[in-house]
């Protein structure tokens, strides 16, 4: 067990993730992709805290408040994307297109 | 002693141009003024003959305006101003005071000012610039009466005529440069050669047009429309005798040319013989009179081409005497019978005896019967006329003869025993001779008779060395016999004549009546092809020149409108086509870009795909 095993896990992670954001066309796969990809994101962090510098406190920190920011973003995102299937039957980018910025 | 000059110039001419601006407020100051600047005139002219003062002011460069009195212009001044003095003293009777007198008087202040001014002058731009001045003036005095259109146009004709004889001089002032000399007038003989030529033809032209010599005579019977004060002044000491004197005056430049002195001679003696037998024809005093100053300035114009300035001198002197008094006594008979008709004015000097006497001083004077002045002026030019070659000298002595005629038959007419002319209405009685007319009538009768002092032998010499010439040729005592029992016989000859219809035939009378159609001739010669020229330059300038750039204003126009029309239309479509190629180009970039990750995805599999096979291919 060690920083580099940890480091390419989290970069399969982010590559799994980023190929399923990329290629998905269904909202509730490609958030599932960006899942994977901030979680490949929080594993590397965490190791880099752990594994180069353990007596600071704020790489904790940083880790929780990236977890926070996570669950927060995937439960909008997921109340988005119910309210749109509700008022559309809609599952797919392609046809949310309307609603970007 | 340069102030002398200054003031004997600048008197009349000042005071003139005040009594014009003055308008009809001044008319009451008018004639004393006039007459009490001429008196000072008189005096100052008198001074200046004596002291011979030069005056001049910086003009141009090398061009002086110079003011000179020698022996001739002394001579010149004192005539001038005598006369007009007397003229100005005359007027004051004459013309009334319910004329426009300050404008009458101012004006002829002006014309003596610049009179004075030209026979002063020493240099070209003096001489041009009082010779321009004399002619601006005798137009508006021509034209004083100016409501009648007919003395307006009379005006007009005589100012063109000398106008355009004037252009010979600034001809000469243009020749005297070129020729690399100043404009002084004493060394107009020394232009160099080429130019000396067109130097005296110039002047040539500039004399005989203000002389009223054939060929321009007919501008001086157009001239009888104005005040006959005025054609007293103008025909006797100035405007007609300006030419004279500048003859005289450049006698050196003639003699230098070659060819000038034996035309202006020819002209001149042509002009006597010719402009004589004209006022024979008359049958009007005034144009009778009026001829007769051709005539009698042909004679001093032959002097000048002959080099006797001594005979020219006294001639000028004695017929300024002789033809102001017989203008004034004209205007005094037109004033008083309201007449100018030689056949109404049959026994008019015996009405008014003084008058009548006056005017047979000046007519026998005129007709050179002696002893008056001149007859005895003229031998004295006529000597040099038979010096230069004996043709002319007879020519001079035909001459004579006509002006006995025309003179006597003058004479004939006021004397015959006839009822007396009805007086003019509403005018003063015809035998009351007032002071203003009577004075100027004695003193000229008496100068008419005096000036024959100056013909004699000591007085001559002296004459002759105040004009600063010698072996002149002199006058024998059998030329003075023959021409005066010439005048003598012609004279009564045509007294016992009389009325009588002569032999000759109708139409060269009426020709010679008609001034011999000079002016009819000018027209056609001159003045019609000149307004036909005009006429189609105007022509041209309206069909040609102007049709041409309205012409070129519609072309540009239509012009602008075809390329409005084609090439605007293309290249704006040109850009209007390259805007909607880049907007459809625009749009057709916008395609691919739905915001949809997963398609970009696909679109760069697509193209690393084809990237790939070209690749593969060209490789």
């Amino acid at each position: 067990m060690n920083l580099e095993l940890f480091l390419l896990a989290a970069a399969a992670l982010f590559g799994v993730g980023l190929f399923g954001a990329l290629t998905q066309q269904s909202v509730v796969m490609l958030m599932m992709g960006l899942e994977l990809m901030l979680g490949g994101v929080i594993l590397a962090a965490a190791a880099v805290w752990h594994y180069i510098a353990p007596a600071a406190t704020d790489g904790q920190v940083l880790v929780v408040l990236a977890v926070t920011v996570m669950a927060v973003e995937m439960a909008i995102g997921f109340a988005v994307v119910t309210a749109l299937f509700r008022a559309r039957e809609v599952d797919m980018t392609d046809e949310a297109g309307d609603l970007r910025a | 002693m340069s102030w002398v000059l200054w003031a004997l110039v600048g008197l009349p001419l000042v005071s003139g141009v005040l009594l014009c601006l003055g308008g009809r407020r001044a008319d009451r100051v008018a004639p004393a003024a006039a007459v009490f600047v001429a008196a000072a005139g008189i005096v100052l002219a008198v001074t200046a003959a004596y002291a011979q003062p030069r005056a001049g002011a910086p003009l141009f460069q090398g061009a002086a305006f110079g003011l000179a009195v020698d022996g001739l212009s002394g001579l010149m001044v004192v005539t001038v101003t005598a006369v007009a003095a007397l003229i100005l003293l005359f007027s004051t009777a004459d013309v009334g005071p319910d004329q426009a007198r300050a404008r009458f008087f101012g004006m002829m202040l002006l014309f003596v000012g610049a009179m004075l001014v030209t026979v002063t002058a020493t240099t070209l731009p003096s001489l041009l610039m009082s010779w321009e001045v004399m002619g601006a003036t005798s137009w508006a005095l021509i034209g004083y009466w100016w409501h009648d259109p007919v003395r307006g146009r009379a005006a007009g004709v005589a100012f063109i005529t000398t106008r355009t004889a004037d252009l010979g001089l600034y001809l000469a002032a243009g020749a005297s440069l070129a020729g690399g000399r100043s404009l002084a007038l004493a060394g107009l003989d020394q232009v160099a050669r080429p130019w000396l030529h067109l130097v005296a033809a110039g002047v040539i032209a500039a004399a005989l047009g203000k002389s009223a010599q054939l060929p321009f005579s007919f501008w001086l019977s157009r001239a009888m429309q104005g005040p006959s004060p005025v054609s007293a002044l103008l025909h006797s000491a100035t405007m007609v005798v300006a030419g004279a004197y500048l003859l005289i005056r450049t006698g050196p430049l003639l003699s230098a040319s070659g060819w000038g002195s034996d035309v202006t001679a020819w002209i001149g003696v042509t002009t006597a013989f010719a402009l004589g037998l004209v006022a024979v024809a008359q049958t009007d005093l005034k144009q009778l009179l009026a001829a007769s100053s051709c005539a009698q300035i042909g004679f001093m114009v032959l002097a000048a081409g002959t080099g006797s300035a001594v005979g020219g001198t006294l001639q000028l002197i004695a017929h300024a005497a002789a033809k102001s008094l017989a203008f004034l006594v004209t205007g005094f008979w037109l004033t008083r019978l309201g007449t100018k008709d030689l056949s109404k004015l049959r026994g008019a000097a015996r009405a008014a005896p003084v008058a009548g006497v006056a005017f047979s001083v000046a007519a026998l004077s005129l007709a050179g019967v002696p002893p008056l002045s001149l007859w005895a002026a003229k031998d004295v030019l006529l000597a040099g006329a038979l010096a230069h070659s004996p043709a002319l000298y007879a020519a001079g002595l035909a001459a004579a003869a006509v002006s006995a005629m025309y003179s006597v038959r003058a004479l004939w007419y006021v004397w015959r025993p006839a009822p007396p002319p009805r007086p003019a209405p509403d005018g003063p009685a015809p035998r009351r001779v007032s002071a203003a007319e009577g004075v100027p009538f004695a003193v000229l009768s008496a100068a008419a008779v005096v000036l024959t002092v100056l013909v004699l032998p000591p007085v001559r010499e002296a004459v002759a060395r105040t004009l600063g010439v010698n072996g002149e040729a002199q006058p024998l005592p059998w030329e003075f016999a023959v021409s005066g029992l010439l005048a003598l016989s012609v004279a009564a000859a045509v007294w016992a004549w009389g009325e009588r219809p002569g032999r000759v035939a109708r139409p060269a009378v009426r020709w010679a009546a008609r001034w011999l159609g000079l002016e009819a001739a000018s027209r056609f010669v001159l003045v019609r092809p000149v307004q036909r020229l005009a006429e189609e330059l105007a022509g041209f300038d309206d069909r040609v020149l102007d049709r041409g750039v309205d012409g070129l204003a519609r072309g540009t126009l239509r012009l602008a409108d075809v390329v409005n029309r084609r090439v605007e239309t293309a290249v704006d479509g040109l850009v209007e086509g390259t805007a909607a190629a880049s907007l459809a180009l625009g749009r057709l970039a916008r395609r691919p870009q739905t915001g949809q990750l997963h398609q970009y995805l696909a679109q760069a599999v697509a193209a690393f795909t084809v990237l790939a096979v070209v690749l593969v291919l060209v490789r």
